[in-house]
């Protein structure tokens, strides 16, 4: 059994280097493609961080003093439950939103640090029945007793919102146009393989080779373009993802405000990059091993 | 062994049958020449036997399996039991001979040390011990096709089945390919040549079956190439240069029928140019 895997394993590699042209383009294609699904995931995952968890799309979030008294709370709460603005408010209180703020900076220790519970701001985050009213809650709220500060999003940012999302379509759109490409190039290279070695495998028939043992080098081949590809382009997407890192915290260096910055949350964590690594890493399996055996189907039957 | 019953095939880019309603019987351990001229259906009936092509009625057993009804998962394992040689060799040319054989165990999943011991018995039986690290573009269309043969019987299968072996080959060197064949023959395993060669099926008198548009014409015990008599003056002629050479050397006839032209002065000013040529190819 160690003899035929490791004879698979051969075949699979001598395959790859005789094939070598196509096989590099297959590779490259496959980088390509997903070098793009990954950037598109990143950003939809940032952009995703920054909008839904920090001002909850067309909400507005109201917060609190930390020291603000019961009283002053439960004040403001009653207000808000009262008024016609407001549809309805989701309230976190001081481990509620010192959670939060640790997933959104969990790749800024420091900003974390700066914090306990007791000291992280409560939370009201409300959904406005009309989302043109944000800047009169905003008046009417923003001195009263105890809250420290009215949040909400600009037109700037549904603005934005909309281009990004266009945008990832796009991005969507040509990332999966590029991985049918790859999927074509592998299904082309693993067919030039079978056609380079077709002696071999009428030879192979002729004396009593079973079907999988022709077929699980070439499948191997292609599953193997489909997974350099992919770990090229998942270290592609790291890289990536630091340089957006970089740029944000040197913006916010030269930024003057003390308060926490919507474009930090638009870089995704390295922990969501990991995940989008694997996810990456699985699909260009995928594509290479759906190529390879729609070209094994086709062109090695017995 | 084998047995075919009623078997019909035809291909969709041919209106007439390949084979038609082909009934006999192989028994084990036969020797038996396919003949018949092109077209007749030698190719098909080999090809049916190896489950490249199924018949569209009729039945196939070999050695009690009926073929048709076979799973197409256990076909590999079938044909672990036949041994196949080709006009052509088909042998790998980038591997050596001994690689080449020792292919057929490896596909299979035969262990290392089972692979030597075999490999080695089955080239000392075609010949060519001493050959194992050549490749074959450095070997005579004789030696190839016997590294084919060593190939084809490396797993000892119980039936070898030969399309035209000795077609690319000289008179000469097909005897010397139907020794061998013979020779594994004497081990009980079952022979099926097609062949258009008629020196050999005369020489070697076994049994003859022969196929035209798809039926089967004869089936003779000990038979030769034509029907019972040669009828046209150019059959009668080749068999008799063939009796001839039986026996004697091949090479030595051409070279004595070379000396005879030469001495012939009135044909040779005629054909001068070309006679040296054509001699060869005979």
């Amino acid at each position: 059994m160690s003899f035929s895997i490791s004879r698979a394993l051969r075949d699979t590699f001598i395959n790859l280097w005789r094939n070598f042209q196509y096989a590099l383009a297959a590779i490259l294609t496959v980088i390509v493609s997903l070098s793009l699904v990954g950037a598109a995931l990143l950003v939809k995952q940032g952009v995703a961080n920054a909008t839904i968890e920090w001002s909850h799309g067309v909400g507005i979030s109201l917060w609190m003093n930390a020291n603000a008294s019961n009283s002053e709370v439960n004040g403001v709460s009653t207000q808000l439950k009262e008024s016609s603005l407001i549809q309805s408010c989701n309230y976190l209180n001081h481990s509620d939103s010192y959670n939060l703020l640790k997933r959104l900076y969990s790749n800024q220790p420091v900003v974390v640090s700066a914090f306990t519970v007791q000291t992280t701001p409560t939370i009201f985050n409300c959904v406005l029945s009309n989302p043109n009213d944000a800047v009169q809650v905003y008046n009417q709220y923003s001195h009263q007793p105890g809250v420290y500060t009215v949040v909400y999003p600009g037109q700037e940012i549904k603005t934005m919102e909309k281009i990004t999302s266009i945008l990832q379509l796009i991005m969507l759109g040509m990332a999966l146009l590029m991985v049918v490409a790859s999927l074509v190039l592998i299904f082309v290279t693993i067919r030039m393989a079978i056609f380079s070695r077709r002696r071999e495998v009428a030879v192979m028939k002729l004396v009593g080779a079973t079907n999988w043992f022709i077929r699980i080098p070439f499948m191997l081949e292609g599953m193997i373009e489909g997974l350099i590809g992919a770990a090229i382009a998942s270290l592609l997407v790291f890289a990536l993802r630091s340089v957006m890192g970089n740029l944000v915290k040197n913006t916010e260096k030269l930024g003057t405000s003390g308060q926490p910055s919507l474009l930090s949350a638009t870089v995704a964590t390295s922990h969501e990059a990991i995940i989008i690594g694997v996810i990456l890493i699985v699909s260009g399996a995928i594509v290479g091993g759906i190529g390879s055996f729609v070209a094994v189907r086709r062109f090695l039957d017995v | 062994m084998i047995k075919f019953d009623k078997v019909s095939k035809s291909y969709k880019t041919n209106r007439n049958k390949a084979l038609n309603e082909l009934s006999l019987e192989i028994t084990k351990g036969e020797f038996v020449f396919l003949v018949g001229p092109s077209g007749s259906g030698k190719t098909t009936f080999l090809k049916l036997l190896l489950r490249e092509e199924k018949p569209d009625s009729g039945r196939i057993w070999v050695g009690g399996k009926e073929l048709s009804s076979m799973g197409s998962f256990k076909v590999p394992y079938y044909r672990r039991n036949l041994g196949c040689v080709f006009q052509d060799f088909r042998l790998l040319p980038n591997k050596t001979v001994h690689q080449n054989v020792a292919f057929a165990l490896e596909v299979i999943g035969r262990s290392r040390h089972v692979i030597e011991s075999k490999v080695s018995q089955s080239l000392e039986i075609v010949g060519l011990g001493n050959k194992a690290n050549r490749l074959p573009n450095e070997l005579s269309g004789g030696e190839q096709q016997r590294v084919a043969i060593a190939r084809a019987f490396v797993n000892r299968p119980l039936i070898l089945l030969a399309d035209e072996p000795t077609g690319n080959l000289d008179p000469a060197t097909s005897q010397g390919i139907m020794r061998i064949l013979d020779k594994i023959n004497r081990t009980e395993t079952t022979i099926i040549m097609a062949t258009h060669d008629v020196g050999i099926v005369n020489m070697m008198r076994r049994r003859v079956i022969q196929l035209d548009k798809g039926s089967l014409v004869r089936d003779q015990q000990r038979g030769i190439y034509g029907m019972e008599e040669p009828d046209t003056i150019e059959e009668r002629l080749t068999g008799a240069v063939r009796a001839i050479s039986v026996g004697t050397s091949e090479n030595e006839l051409i070279k004595g029928r070379k000396r005879l032209r030469r001495n012939s002065a009135p044909t040779k000013s005629i054909i001068a140019g070309f006679d040296e040529d054509t001699d060869d190819l005979d």
